[in-house]
Parts: structure tokens; C-alpha cells; sequence
């Protein structure tokens, strides 16, 4: 099971870097902010706080204090900016005239740094095992997360009830129509096994990673979101001839 | 957020053509739009004239408008001379750009 869990970590580290990387370099072309927003994020989270994660999990111990804080600070900037990236990115996609959606943006912003400033302080001051984040630091980042991926998930999944409607009339393209549910679905995913994760480490603090459940629940979080990341924005040509073939539109039609 | 210069345009003629009031046309418009996932304040001429003709079209039948066919048909010569310019960034125009060349 710790295979399969260093394997998906590795996986959604390399399709993330991929993604990242080619959404960035097309906001290099374009100078538009979603398309940067999104690549950083993407980019911090499988670039740098995944592989941060791996070397701090495998030489953990081995690491001088200083070091482990080091590798905790790399971690803390670049889940942050993960956080902060995607939700500018939901804010500015779908509504950036919108009030509400500015105000939970700026909420999520300014709690994740509060958090992150009180793991930081915390395992700077050894209350925090091995440069583990503490469980209350642990419990508020895992209900930022879970609030923004389930808030880009309603956001997507709503979107995507539109576009369908649209494409029955000829109005909508077929690939993007698919692109926010794959989009959705994803984020929708991701919510939910981060909550289970939430309430594993609260109940069974011991149990992620050790045990098979936890593992399969940890894994499969960077699969799906790495499956959602590679067929939203670097689709294959076999996937969209699939989404473009005869009678897809029957098919969804009903 | 302001409704399209179509969508006005539309609820407009609606309302000089039939017996509609001007609540009971921008209401009638709306459902058709809704129906269509569409919203008022983004949808671009090219767009509603499809609306109209599928959808609007049935929804004037229903209330009892006539004329219904000549009505809608009228609506989308007028629609074709407002410019069919993009009503600026959408998340439908993002996710393509995002997704690259497909």
C-alpha cells in the first residue's frame, strides 16, 4: 500500500508539474490571469509541496530541525499558494464582479495564512512531532481545502448544467461542455477524500499511511485529481476523438 | 449586471408585437434563455436567434400568441443586424482557451 501511495504521489506530481507548466507558459502568451493563477497553483502544489512532502516523509528523521523547518516552509508557501491560486482562479472564472465570491477568496486567503503561520510557529517551537504539521493547524488547512474545492466543484458542476443545455441547441462545444464536468467532478472528488483524510487523522492520528483504508484514501486523492488536471487541460487525442465521435450527440441528447 | 443590448432588443420587439407587457416579454425571454442555459446579460445575437426560433418559438405558442412563427422570424431579422461581438471574458471562453488547440 505505501507503494501505491508513493506511486501517486509521484504521478500527480509529474502530470501536475506537465499541466502547470504548459498553463503557464500559455499565460506567458496570453497575459491573462486565469490561466496563471491556475498553472502556479498547479505548479506548487505537484512541483514543490508534493516532492517537499516525499523528502520530508523518507529522511524525516535524519533531518536536523533546521532542515525539517526548512522543507516545512517550502511545504506551508507552496500549499498556500495552491490554495490561494485556485480560489482566485474559481473567483475570477465564474464571477468576478461577484461580491461573495470575492469576500470567501479573501476569507480563504487570509485563514490559510493565519494557519499557516501557526504550523509554521508551532513545529518552529517543537510542538509539532518531526516537523509534522500540528493536528489543530492539520484540522483548519484540511476545512480550507475542503471549502474550496467543494466551492470549485458547485461552481464547475453548475456551469457544466448550462453548457449542456447550450449544446443540445448547437450552442456549446462538446469538448469544453466536457471539460468543466471533468473539471467539477474532480474538485468534487478531491472535497470528499479530503474530508475523509480530515476525519481519519482526527480519529486515528496513527492510522494514515499505515493503514490500508487511509493509504487507498490518500492515493487515490492524486489520482483523481491528477486524471482530472490531464483530461481538462492536456486532453488526448484518442479521449477527444471519443467526446467528438458520431453519436456522442444522441448519446447526450438522451 | 446589465442585460445584452439582443436580449433588450428582443424583449423590445416582444412587446411592440404582441400583447405582452413589458414584464410579461422580459419574463417570457428569460425562461426561453434559462431553458437554452443562457443569461440575459452575456448572450450575444447569434445566439438568441437560435433561442428564438427553438425555443422561444414553442414558448409564445403556449401563451397563446397567434402568430407565433412570423413573430419569431421577424425577431431574428432584427437580431441579425446587431453586432455579434463577444460580450467580453466567459468561463466557457476560458476553459477553451485553457485546454489549448483542440
Amino acid at each position: 500500500m505505501q507503494t501505491f501511495m508513493v506511486t501517486s504521489i509521484l504521478v500527480s506530481t509529474i502530470v501536475g508539474t506537465i499541466v502547470g507548466i504548459k498553463l503557464l507558459l500559455l499565460a506567458s502568451r496570453t497575459r491573462q490571469f486565469p490561466e496563471f493563477s491556475v498553472g502556479a497553483a498547479l505548479f506548487c502544489y505537484a512541483a514543490i509541496a508534493q516532492p517537499a512532502l516525499l523528502v520530508s516523509a523518507s529522511l524525516g528523521p535524519d533531518l536536523s530541525h533546521e532542515h525539517q523547518m526548512v522543507l516545512l516552509a517550502i511545504r506551508l508557501l507552496a500549499y498556500y499558494s495552491t490554495l490561494v491560486g485556485l480560489s482566485a482562479f474559481t473567483w475570477q472564472v465564474f464571477g468576478a464582479a461577484s461580491r461573495w465570491r470575492k469576500a470567501l477568496t479573501v476569507t480563504l486567503a487570509l485563514t490559510a495564512l493565519f494557519t499557516g503561520a501557526l504550523s509554521y510557529w508551532a513545529s518552529w517551537n517543537q510542538l509539532g512531532i518531526n516537523g509534522q504539521v500540528p493536528l489543530y493547524a492539520r484540522f483548519s488547512t484540511s476545512l480550507q481545502y475542503i471549502i474550496m474545492f467543494a466551492w470549485m466543484s458547485a461552481e464547475s458542476l453548475a456551469y457544466y448544467r448550462q453548457m449542456r443545455k447550450r449544446q443540445v441547441l448547437g450552442l456549446a462545444d462538446v469538448v469544453v461542455t466536457n471539460r468543466f464536468g471533468v473539471w467539477g467532478v474532480s474538485a468534487g472528488a478531491s472535497s470528499v477524500l479530503v474530508l475523509c483524510i480530515l476525519a481519519i487523522s482526527l480519529t486515528r492520528p496513527d492510522a494514515l499511511g499505515n493503514d490500508p483504508v487511509s493509504a487507498a484514501l490518500v492515493s487515490a486523492t492524486g489520482v483523481v485529481s491528477s486524471i482530472g488536471w490531464w483530461l481538462s487541460f492536456m486532453p488526448p487525442a484518442a479521449y477527444l476523438r471519443w467526446l467528438r465521435r458520431p453519436d456522442a450527440s444522441e448519446v447526450s441528447h438522451g | 449586471m446589465a442585460d445584452s443590448e439582443a436580449f433588450d432588443k428582443v424583449c423590445e420587439l416582444l412587446e411592440e408585437w404582441t400583447e405582452f407587457s413589458t414584464l410579461e416579454s422580459r419574463g417570457t425571454v428569460r425562461i426561453a434563455l434559462k431553458q437554452a442555459g443562457l443569461t440575459s446579460a452575456s448572450v450575444r445575437p447569434s445566439e438568441l436567434a437560435v433561442v428564438v426560433k427553438a425555443v422561444l418559438n414553442g414558448e409564445l405558442d403556449s401563451r397563446g400568441v397567434s402568430d407565433a412563427d412570423s413573430v419569431c422570424g421577424r425577431i431574428c431579422e432584427s437580431l441579425s443586424q446587431i453586432s455579434d461581438t463577444p460580450s467580453g471574458e466567459t468561463p466557457e471562453s476560458v476553459f477553451s482557451r485553457l485546454g489549448g488547440a483542440d
